[in-house]
């Protein structure tokens, strides 16, 4: 975890930096009305609060030696795969929004088992990919009436 | 009848995640246009009732706690169904849940009034205070190292200022979305960290197919003893105080507006690891606390009404959207209705008496058949149950904004998930954040011209008190654990 | 000539907009009906209400869907960019269109950036007080306030609330502490628990008035309750200030003329003294029918009413 802490350390103190000195002066306001709170003065103290946990996680990090060799959380092929993740889901939502929830939830399903039992159980696959998305359209849209795009 | 198709759709809807009660009964209020009075009202509060047990069967089966109530429920149940106690963690949680609903009930039918008038001397500044407490619960469930859980809980206080501002209603952090104007949505943000980002990282595993040892036993397999299917009654007097101590949280936090189940849930949880005299088994599989959460996040329901009936002010978003379908039904919430319709009022409490016994009934058969869930093969329940997650974000206000929010958070929950940064206290600080600064706000505003006045206000200086004791008390703790 | 000139316009219209033609016949699919706020509330129940007597008088199913949010700006902004045509339509309040956009310059619609369909309900309002207070009326509070010099705390949960405040001071100089609230009900909370003086409620003030556990003072309507004929509106006590957030149908800009037309006239039928009756005793709400050239004048009065004061809100 050593390792990991320091990295995540750093980077959540790079984003504290931005964020106090570049997003939320763009992005809220600092004017009070005529009594009571800023409307920045939240964000900015649980910015800075966030930026000096952040600081103190990795400096701890660095003045405690490692006791032990620990696995890392983190390794390469877990970046590849939330990284493919990522894309798959991505993928689906841009499928749902311009194909529809069916269709895209046909692919996603598809997608979803192919990597997960490749082309072990063919019939299995086809069914579920097709009669899943219909089964959660028809229940979402007769049982709550909410119309899936 | 109505009742009890109420409460099977409740336990449906806080089953399946991104799917909840508050919604179901929104969406069911229209239903209820053409039902008489008692029937309607009956249909809605099975809902209610329904949804609050629901969440915890695939929290403890599948660790994707279908509403973000039950999520602590997922810390203990989920290894106990992993050990084969799937059916007895459930169990365990009808009874608690069932225990705890008419704990609230009770306090409901018999001092309603007199509570409701208790929480009306709740101003702002005591609420600060009130939650100032809550908030020191953070350190009770920040898992392994404290400063990784104060980030995720000031992370998730961060977010929650995303929005509108209450004051001059100038945008926040929106960068340009409308959709943002009302906050990031809670229902796609608990969707994407506790439900898909749990998938993603069970199907991770399934392929590195070191997967043998992360199925869950199967709760009706033959070699399984019967005692790890059944809670004895030894087990529930054991968890009994726990349940005592979690139906009073959560009928606490319940009668008070702006606090909610989620953090009443933590709450009991946190509370009954410290009054336990081995903590250490906590998240490993204990009983206790499975117990804790689901007394507790029951027991906000019912106390949720206490405001509703006694003063006609909701006591949270299921109450609110509860006095929309009780106007239509001709019933006027508010102080005059024990005068004006009291045959009514019983009616209602009759219904919620009716409604626990319904939902142990009901729960009782239906997590029967919900354990079978777990002999779907993971390659085939996995996918659909992403399925579910995105047309349950969807269903959260109509867009695919929704959606987006919660695939992002799915994403950032893996990464939490890794790297142990507590996602129990991103969900605290996420739902406790808006309202603390809501009512400090308040504060600012009422006592700027005379902060001493605060002094003399015997709630605040109780809770700041009781504040500090807290706080002592875990670095006293920490202190002791690190020497 | 004059012919010809008619040949090429509704040529270029049928060529111009594909479902031109359908329009003769329109609606022939499902409408879908957005709702821009949460279900229950007061503009739901009215758009589902209305919902269900449209349905019966287009013969095609009319499908509410919850689009809230942003005090119905959410779905302001999801309308603009829907199709013209008449299969999507939107049930809001008009303040989604007069003062969100002058609070909020992100917002990118404007009032005429829709065609409104027309105003179907309107609110009766409140500025309530606890029942053990000292102040019988708004003049009691006002001068009470002035001569002891005090600053009177006031929840508010929306602008134009806030905004009312302003007209108060402009005109009496009795200055407010405004705590701003999520909802009129914590507002209401407030008020009986004794922590704020007084505020303003959209409706949940009639229950507490009923029974006796709180008193209405004035009301900032344009004109006098139906529930309460007897409560003042700010107007008649001289403030110049009057702000009543109307519940209203619109669609996107451009729909045909005679699906505009088709649709009016669709809320103005469905408008039956049954409806009236049922948004009276479940809402307190006053069936108000307008057709879409008086709700556009109304908007833009509605605009021009509170411009000033946003400005001086936008100063400090």
């Amino acid at each position: 975890m050593r390792r990991a802490d320091i990295v995540v350390g750093l980077l959540l103190t790079l984003f504290g930096l931005v964020s106090l000195f570049a997003i939320i002066p763009a992005q809220v306001g600092s004017a009070a009305g005529d009594a009571g709170v800023a409307p920045d003065l939240f964000p900015l103290v649980l910015m800075s609060l966030l930026t000096g946990l952040a600081v103190l996680l990795w400096v701890s990090r660095l003045v405690h030696h490692a006791k032990a060799d620990e696995p890392a959380p983190l390794r390469p092929e877990d970046f590849f795969y939330i990284l493919a993740a990522s894309i798959v889901l991505a993928a689906s939502f841009l499928a749902i929004t311009h194909l529809g929830f069916i269709a895209g939830g046909v692919l996603t399903v598809a997608v979803a088992m192919l990597a997960m039992e490749g082309r072990h159980h063919p019939l299995r696959l086809v069914a579920t990919s097709l009669l899943a998305p219909l089964a959660v359209f028809a229940f979402f849209r007769y049982l709550f009436s909410i119309l899936l795009p | 009848m109505f009742m009890a198709a109420g409460v099977f759709t409740g336990i449906l809807v806080g089953a399946i995640p991104g799917l909840n009660a508050p919604m179901a009964i929104a969406i069911a209020v229209p239903l209820t246009y053409s039902m008489d009075a008692i029937a309607g009202i009956a249909f809605l509060i099975g809902i209610m009732k329904g949804g609050t047990f629901g969440g915890s069967i695939t929290a403890i089966l599948l660790n994707t706690p279908g509403s973000p109530e039950a999520t602590s429920t997922a810390f203990d149940g989920y290894p106990l169904a992993r050990q084969g106690k799937g059916l007895k963690a459930m169990k365990m949680a009808l009874y608690a849940s069932v225990t705890g609903d008419t704990f609230s009930d009770i306090v409901l039918f018999t001092v309603a009034a007199p509570l409701a008038l208790l929480a009306l001397r709740m101003g702002p500044a005591e609420m600060t205070a009130v939650l100032m407490f809550a908030l020191t619960i953070v350190a009770g469930l920040s898992g392994q190292s404290l400063v990784r859980g104060l980030i995720a809980a000031v992370l998730g206080a961060f977010l929650s200022t995303v929005g509108l501002d209450i004051a001059t209603a100038e945008p926040r952090l929106t960068f340009g979305f409308v959709e943002l104007e009302d906050g990031i949505p809670i229902i796609p943000l608990t969707i994407g960290l506790l439900a898909l980002s749990e998938v993603l990282i069970q199907i991770e595993r399934y392929l590195h197919a070191d997967s043998a040892g992360r199925r869950v036993v199967d709760a009706f397999a033959q070699d399984i003893p019967r005692e790890n299917k059944t809670v004895t009654w030894q087990e529930y007097k054991r968890c009994s105080r726990t349940i005592v101590r979690s139906s009073l949280i959560g009928t606490g936090i319940g009668a008070l507006p702006g606090i909610g189940a989620i953090v009443a849930g933590f709450m009991s949880y946190a509370a009954a690891k410290r009054a336990s005299k081995h903590p250490e088994r906590f998240g490993k599989g204990e009983l206790e606390g499975v117990a804790a959460t689901e007394a507790a996040n029951s027991a906000v329901s019912g106390a949720n009404l206490i405001p509703l009936l006694a003063i006609g002010v909701p006591g949270s978003l299921s109450a609110a959207i509860l006095i929309g379908a009780f106007l239509i039904h001709g019933v006027d919430p508010g102080p005059l209705i024990f005068k004006n319709s009291p045959q009514l009022v019983y009616g209602i409490f009759a219904i919620m008496a009716a409604g626990n016994l319904f939902n142990l009934v009901i729960g009782g058969i239906g997590l029967r058949f919900f354990a079978l869930l777990v002999k779907v093969p993971l390659g085939m329940l996995h996918p659909i149950i992403v399925l579910l997650c995105i047309a349950g974000a969807f269903a959260n206000g109509s867009t695919m904004f929704s959606v987006g929010i919660m695939l992002v958070f799915a994403v950032l929950g893996y990464f939490m998930r890794k790297l142990d940064f507590s996602f129990a206290t991103f969900i605290v600080g996420f739902a406790l954040g808006e309202s603390f600064e809501v009512f400090f706000r308040q504060t600012v505003t009422l006592f700027a011209d005379r902060p001493a006045e605060l002094l003399s206000r015997p709630i605040v200086m109780a809770f700041v008190a009781l504040t500090l004791w807290s706080l002592w008390r875990t670095s006293r703790r920490r202190g002791s654990a690190a020497a | 000539m004059k012919a010809k000139t008619l040949i090429a316009v509704v040529a270029a219209g049928v060529t111009a907009l594909a479902p031109g033609l359908a329009a003769a016949e329109y609606p022939d699919k499902p409408i879908t009906m957005l709702i821009g706020f949460r279900p229950g509330g007061a503009v739901d129940t009215t758009g589902r209400l209305l919902a269900q007597a449209m349905e019966k008088i287009l013969g095609q199913p009319v499908v509410p869907v919850t689009r809230d949010g942003g005090g119905g700006t959410v779905m302001a902004s999801g309308l603009m960019t829907a199709a013209p045509d008449g299969y999507t339509i939107g049930m809001g309040a008009s303040a989604a269109y007069t003062l969100a956009p002058q609070m909020n310059e992100k917002l990118r619609f404007k009032i005429d950036d829709f065609d409104h369909i027309a105003t179907v309900s309107i609110p009766q309002d409140a500025i309530v007080v606890r029942k053990d207070s000292p102040w019988n009326s708004l003049a009691d509070m006002i001068e009470d306030a002035k001569k002891n010099n005090k600053t009177l705390s006031f929840t508010s949960q929306v602008s134009a609330a806030t905004l009312m405040t302003m007209a108060i001071t402009k005109k009496t100089g009795v200055k407010f502490n405004v705590v701003n609230v999520k909802g009129g009900a914590l507002g209401i909370q407030q008020v009986l628990g004794g922590h704020v003086d007084v505020t303003w409620s959209g409706s949940g003030w009639n229950q507490q008035v009923d029974a006796g556990s709180m008193k209405a003072l004035a009301s900032m309507g344009s004109r006098r309750n139906v529930d309460h004929p007897d409560l003042p509106t700010l107007k008649e006590l001289g403030y110049d200030f009057e702000f009543t957030d109307t519940f209203m149908l619109s669609a996107p800009k451009g729909l045909p003329k005679p699906v505009l037309e088709r649709l009016s006239a669709a809320v103005k039928k469905a408008i039956t003294p049954e409806l009236e009756k049922a948004l009276l005793s479940k809402m307190k709400l006053v069936a108000d029918y307008r057709d879409p050239e008086a709700t556009r004048a109304f908007l833009h009065r509605q605009h021009d009413i509170v411009a000033p004061l946003v400005a001086d809100l936008k100063k400090k």
